[in-house]
């Protein structure tokens, strides 16, 4: 099998454990689009490079930088690829850990489209509103 | 399972579909299947082993069986399977054309259990179904 994307979605995960903000900005291609689903403040979608990047940002800020992301799989393909993660994080006491399955497509080493879902998304819901 | 066995089954899904035999895609679910359609339109919601072929005859249904997924590329490992499809599908003069990525957890029977449903455009596709 084509492998080649497990190296974005590698490089996606130690640049977000490190939080660096450039590693990240050149693993998304310009116009990237990124689905954050449920429904809660930040849901939705983000267009574009910058967008995204103030999307981790405010994150990270609204976490006091406790987020972090633990990869349990990740499958990769010529094309696409997807990321099965363990997401915590605390937020004005409130605690967040919940399985997350996120696929994405990749452009030539680049994530051009990215689907963030939780298995319990009204968890993820509570934990942003 | 295998990752080869949940790629045949991973197959065997969306032929199911494409030939119209919904009892033969049932049958690749868990008793514990969650399908899990997020949006706002008449599709959307979590469906259950026992109400999941309301999610699919309503796609047939309310498409004219026009509904069709084609495999874009599909990825699979001993415990999961990640579809990417485009799905096309046309109702009176309002046509769809999106990728979706669904990804899901494949249970020790090799049944499918939890998945996620996710449009690339997810308003494009409640607009069409609405």
């Amino acid at each position: 099998m084509d492998r080649r994307n497990e190296d974005v979605a590698q490089d996606f995960l130690d640049a977000y454990g490190r939080q660096d903000f450039q590693a990240l900005g050149k693993l998304l291609t310009d116009d990237v689009l990124w689905h954050v689903g449920g429904n809660h403040p930040l849901s939705g979608d983000y267009r574009g490079r910058q967008a995204v990047l103030d999307y981790f940002a405010k994150v990270q800020n609204l976490t006091s930088q406790t987020l972090t992301l633990d990869p349990i799989e990740i499958l990769a393909g010529g094309g696409f690829g997807a990321i099965f993660l363990r997401v915590r994080a605390e937020r004005e006491g409130k605690d967040l850990d919940v399985t997350m399955a996120e696929a994405f497509r990749a452009e030539e080493g680049q994530l051009a489209e990215f689907w963030a879902t939780a298995d319990d998304q009204e968890a993820v819901d509570r934990f942003w509103s | 399972m295998g990752a080869e066995e949940n790629r045949r089954t991973a197959r065997m899904a969306v032929e199911s579909f494409q030939a119209g035999d919904l009892g033969s895609l049932l049958g690749l679910f868990s008793d514990e299947a969650v399908w899990r359609a997020p949006g706002r339109g008449p599709l959307a919601g979590t469906y259950r082993k026992e109400n999941l072929k309301d999610f699919f005859g309503m796609l047939v249904e309310l498409s004219g069986g026009t509904a069709r997924p084609e495999i874009v590329e599909i990825l699979t490992s001993d415990e999961r399977i990640v579809w990417f499809l485009r799905f096309t599908a046309h109702r009176d003069d309002k046509n769809i054309d999106v990728l979706l990525a669904q990804p899901c957890r494949v249970d020790a029977e090799g049944k499918i259990g939890e998945t996620w449903f996710l449009p690339s455009d997810q308003q494009a596709w409640d607009l069409f179904w609405s």
